[in-house]
């Protein structure tokens, strides 16, 4: 508790770092409590401050002037389909017959044929559009396989699914863990891109233009025109719809292990830059005699040697000039 | 909401070809950034206007930028320099004019509304209950408004001691004001 109350402290008086205020605004998403215990620390930094307490953005405003500025061109009118009269007797004339289809259809597939000794249909319901409407749904389909399906998306299953074929449409996002089958390849379409899998947990992300799909365990083939592509685990590729672009993601080098920490408590310049002349690839030199004795008490965590220089220098006030061999500091006494 | 499912990207390839996400990483991170923005500036709009500003130029610089961290990192980094850029050419043009003999006038924010006598007789009472360095520091803070390391250097102790006592003194007066933060509120709707 004493940690954050340092740490919510140190963000009102603009003197987080942005690693703290990331953590910061992620510890206030954990839950309400945290969020009321910021907001009531910040109302009481204001009152004791007299400054201005942040009120919430409209960031939608913020994001049409932002569109504005860059020229993107405004979204498609939607054409309001329901509004007249006549369009709502149309309506209600086309929902009269649909249902009327459906009886119809209906009647035909559970009559039973004169001498026959079963009913035409199924036993069991067969579901082939599979929505998830406000929260995530979780089924598992005929063939065992188990589907998370992301809020808002839907899943489309092939005629004959699970009989004939294991083919399947999804629009949005989903997460399967598909039970293999040599015979009948687990098969997704995801507007022209395919996925199939070959005994797998998988994950497929669509968001606006973008749709990713991610390994966690087995082997997928991306399917897309004449393009294939192989995944394994912890693989993932990205798929821009609008482009027809499909590519593998290269996964960055590991990152290290263990953090890197340089504590600096009351040091000198002088005492920093024989530190940090063990990270550089050019020398670090003081052309200000004045400034050697110049005190920073800071703490760098897994910064990275540019992030470090630059910190010094706002913090001291001091110019930075690179040259082909060195790194040169100047600036005036901090006395 | 972050826009996790990117972060595993290469933000500046998918960037580049898809304008719908520089839309998706705005309405994710426009708040929590301007936020940031203002505990440096403090002024709502001025910290809005900088943080729309970077993502203009975000877009408009996406072939030349290259992001090896994660986007939201970048752009934390981003608004932390940009905000302190700021308050240094703020600074400067403050002791410009000093030099040139214009009258300095006090930057008094019309937004900050005045406290009642009661409510500076709370604060100052709570104040007192602080221990005797705890209070020293946070008068510091809200008089001279000074930043830690300033505070430090008068005082002759370490920032992080100045970081304890700050903390120190958001909790006791938090707790010792709280019956006085909603009439603060309403003060501050009236005087918007």
């Amino acid at each position: 508790m004493e940690e954050i109350d340092q740490q919510i402290s140190r963000y009102l008086q603009g003197e987080a770092s942005p690693e703290e205020a990331m953590l910061l605004e992620d510890w206030k998403q954990e839950s309400a409590e945290n969020r009321a215990l910021f907001d009531q620390s910040a109302r009481m930094y204001a009152y004791t401050h007299q400054s201005g307490v942040f009120a919430a953005p409209d960031v939608e405003q913020r994001l049409k002037k932002l569109k504005a500025a860059l020229d993107f061109p405004e979204e498609a009118p939607v054409r309001h389909l329901f509004g007249t009269r006549r369009m709502w007797i149309s309506v209600a004339a086309g929902i009269a017959l649909l249902i009327g289809i459906a009886g119809w259809w209906n009647w035909q597939a559970t009559r039973i044929a004169p001498g026959s000794l079963t009913a035409e249909n199924n036993d069991q319901p067969v579901e082939d559009r599979i929505q998830a409407s406000g929260a995530v749904k979780t089924f598992t389909l005929q063939d065992q396989s188990r589907v998370e399906l992301a809020a808002g998306s839907e899943l489309i299953l092939d005629k004959g699914f699970n009989r004939s074929n294991r083919r399947l449409q999804l629009k949005g996002s989903g997460r399967f863990e598909v039970v293999h089958d040599d015979q009948m390849p687990f098969e997704i379409a995801v507007h022209k891109l395919k996925v199939l899998d070959i005994g797998t947990i998988f994950k497929v992300t669509t968001l606006n233009d973008t749709v990713k799909v991610v390994v966690e365990e087995g082997e997928v083939l991306l399917k897309l025109n004449q393009k294939s592509l192989g995944l394994v685990a912890r693989d993932s590729a990205y798929y821009v719809i609008s482009k027809d672009i499909l590519k593998k993601y290269e996964r960055p080098a590991a990152a290290p292990v263990a953090d890197k920490v340089y504590i600096f408590e009351d040091a000198s310049l002088k005492e920093i830059v024989l530190v940090l002349n063990e990270l550089s690839s050019k020398e670090i030199v003081i052309r200000n005699a004045e400034i050697e004795k110049c005190k920073l008490t800071v703490t760098f965590r897994n910064e990275d040697f540019a992030t470090m220089l630059d910190i010094i220098s706002q913090t001291l006030e001091i110019s930075v000039v690179q040259t082909p061999q060195t790194i040169e500091l100047y600036g005036k006494s901090c006395e | 909401m972050h826009v996790n499912q990117y972060e595993e990207y290469n933000p500046m390839e998918v960037l580049k070809m898809d304008k719908s996400l520089l839309e998706d990483l705005f309405r994710s991170h426009f708040a929590e950034l301007s936020r940031y923005a203002f505990t440096f500036l403090k002024d709502q709009n001025g910290a809005e206007d900088m943080v729309q500003q970077l993502f203009f130029n975000l877009w408009n610089k996406r072939e030349e930028i290259e992001i090896t961290a994660n986007m939201r990192a970048y752009l934390f980094r981003s608004v932390h320099n940009l905000s302190l850029n700021k308050l240094k050419s703020k600074n400067h043009r403050t002791m410009y004019q000093s030099f040139e003999g214009v009258e300095l006038v006090e930057n008094q924010d019309a937004s900050q509304p005045m406290l009642t006598a009661e409510m500076e007789t709370a604060i100052e009472a709570a104040i007192s209950t602080l221990p005797e360095k705890c209070a020293e520091v946070f008068r510091m803070s809200r008089f001279e408004h000074l930043k830690y390391q300033e505070i430090a250097d008068r005082l002759q102790i370490s920032v992080k001691t100045v970081e304890n006592q700050m903390g120190k003194a958001l909790r006791v007066l938090r707790e010792a004001l709280q019956d006085y933060l909603p009439a603060f509120i309403i003060l501050l709707l009236f005087e918007l």
